[in-house]
């Protein structure tokens, strides 16, 4: 495998087999992660794609993936999903405004008949950004709590106080229902 | 709160995120477009580098004589120098509009003259060969959103492109040796991703439309796999035969006749090479056999008599050598005619190449307007 600093040198100079390599390296793992925000595999792939034409773009003009591309490339993944959600008109079973309780009275109604996989689903896109962010972060891309404070700028123990109250704020939703 | 509902929570959670299905399209569109964006920029990259390469050019072209450049390609040089300064100021920005402009565009043609001049203004063969690819990124683009549009290729787009390859590949034949294979590797780099942008702009492209990307396509191809040539092999197949060669558009350009050559145009050619290369060299022997024999004599009126001794001397034997030679040529430039798209045919093996200027300049003669 080819040196990591040496491909994102190259990459820089928008050599097209750095790049394509760096694709092949980081996209599917990119994908994932934005599956787990979004839930829709098309619209997925295709932040997939925005996702690396921005790192294209700043690639020249941004140091901060020299500290870490890996963190580097979920934050621009983390702000592309947020944009995603403030285009979106405003759903009252979606917001992201961040407050959660009184938002829904009944929320077994509100996800009646839907699978349980997809109960936990709509639950999770009611937490505000951050604790999404922190719930894909330590759950789906099985990073530590160091790995996930560096991704997301912050302490490790502000991590683990965002993660507590995201779970927290999940079970509150799901109305203390068994998963 | 107690730890074992968070504790059920947090294994659905891993159960859910773990839930991940493969990519409808498996990534490669985002792909495509990333290498696509790569072409656009680093088109950029090479236009600006270039500009501000081209502002020192003009210096080096009134002070030195690194190439033979004849008085009626600098008067054309200064021609279309003139016409871009009067296309911008009577247009504004119309060059920077011109940038993006595809073929059909009104601003198109100032686009190709802005090319132009900025290769009459290189000098550097390896410089050169970035900015003849350079500009095959652009037609690469064009192609590109022609297809976009549903608009048809025009065979002028897939002909300048392909011509413009091939200078890329005579100006790598005359770079520093040492530079040699590192620009054949960036033209099979871009070669192959040029390749990969044209096939997927085809993707559900109408017919019209495929066939002249597959055309350029094939353009690619053909570059590639001469790029991947010995560069040994490829220095002999173009060594000198783009000597004074018209730029990439074949526009600004010393007056050029339709495929081959006649055989008192390359005498006429052939004479005057030979006449500048020989007077230079018993320029020099003459000065050193002058010293030793005629001490006495100036060795100024020594070097106009010899000159004019040699010059005959040397006219006489080249008319003899080019007679010979032509003939040569001539049959051999109609037995490896270039193709439709000024494409070169190989020597088969044992069949010494020969390169010729009437290969090249039947290649060049295909304006592509």
């Amino acid at each position: 495998m080819t040196d990591e600093r040496s491909l994102l040198g190259r990459a820089r100079e928008y050599e097209p087999e750095a790049l394509a390599e760096l694709y092949d390296r980081y996209a599917p793992k990119m994908y994932s992660y934005m599956y787990r925000r979004v839930g829709d595999a098309t619209l997925a792939e295709d932040l997939t794609g925005e996702l690396f034409l921005r790192v294209l773009r700043s690639i020249r003009g941004n140091k901060a993936w020299k500290a870490s591309f890996s963190a580097w490339l979920y934050r621009i993944a983390h702000n592309l999903v947020v944009d995603h959600y403030r285009r979106l008109p405003p759903e009252p079973d979606n917001p992201l405004d961040g407050s959660l309780e009184g938002t829904c009275d009944d929320p077994v109604a509100v996800v009646e008949g839907a699978a349980q996989g997809e109960r936990l689903r709509v639950a999770i896109r009611r937490l505000t950004p951050e604790q999404q962010e922190v719930l894909a972060l330590r759950f789906g891309e099985e990073l530590s709590a160091a790995e996930t404070a560096r991704i997301m700028n912050k302490s490790t123990g502000a991590v683990e106080a965002l993660q507590h109250r995201a779970v927290a704020s999940l079970r509150r939703i799901l109305g203390g229902e068994e998963l | 709160m107690t730890r074992q509902p968070d504790e059920n929570l947090e294994n659905r959670l891993g159960e859910l995120y773990s839930d991940v299905p493969v990519p409808p399209g498996d990534l490669a569109a985002g792909r495509e477009r990333l290498l696509a964006e790569a072409v656009r920029l680093q088109a950029q990259v090479t236009d600006r580098t270039l500009s501000a390469f081209g502002a020192g050019a003009a210096g080096r072209l009134i002070g030195t004589r690194r190439r033979k450049m004849n008085l009626l390609l600098a008067y054309k040089v200064l021609a279309a120098v003139m016409a871009v300064a009067v296309a911008l100021a009577g247009m504004g920005g119309g060059v920077v509009f011109a940038a993006d402009s595809v073929p059909g565009d009104l601003m198109y043609p100032v686009k190709l003259i802005s090319e132009d001049v900025r290769w009459l203004l290189s000098w550097d063969s390896a410089q050169r060969a970035e900015l003849a690819m350079g500009f095959v990124a652009e037609r690469v683009e064009e192609m590109e959103k022609l297809a976009h549009q549903g608009e048809a290729i025009p065979d002028t787009v897939v002909a300048r492109m392909t011509r413009q390859m091939e200078q890329a590949m005579v100006e790598i034949a005359e770079a520093r040796p040492e530079d040699v294979p590192a620009l054949l590797e960036r033209v099979v780099e871009r070669t192959r991703l040029y390749q990969q942008v044209l096939e997927g702009a085809a993707t559900g492209a109408a017919a019209q439309t495929q066939t002249g990307l597959r055309e350029a396509s094939q353009a690619m191809e053909r570059t590639r796999q001469n790029a991947e040539n010995d560069p040994k092999y490829l220095e002999y197949q173009h060594q000198h035969q783009y000597e004074g060669a018209p730029g990439p558009h074949g526009e600004i350009s010393p007056p050029q006749g339709e495929g081959q050559q006649t055989q008192e145009q390359n005498q006429e050619q052939n004479q005057e090479q030979n006449q500048e290369q020989n007077q230079e060299q018993n320029q020099e022997q003459n000065q050193d056999q002058n010293q030793e024999q005629n001490q006495e004599q100036s060795q100024d009126q020594n070097q106009d008599q010899n000159q004019e001794q040699n010059q005959e001397q040397n006219q006489d034997q080249n008319q003899d050598q080019n007679q010979e030679q032509n003939q040569d040529q001539n049959q051999h430039g109609q037995e490896g005619a270039p193709g439709t798209d000024g494409e070169q045919s190989l020597p088969s093996s044992g069949d010494e190449p020969q390169p010729t200027r009437t290969q090249q300049q039947g290649s060049s003669s295909d304006k592509g307007q």
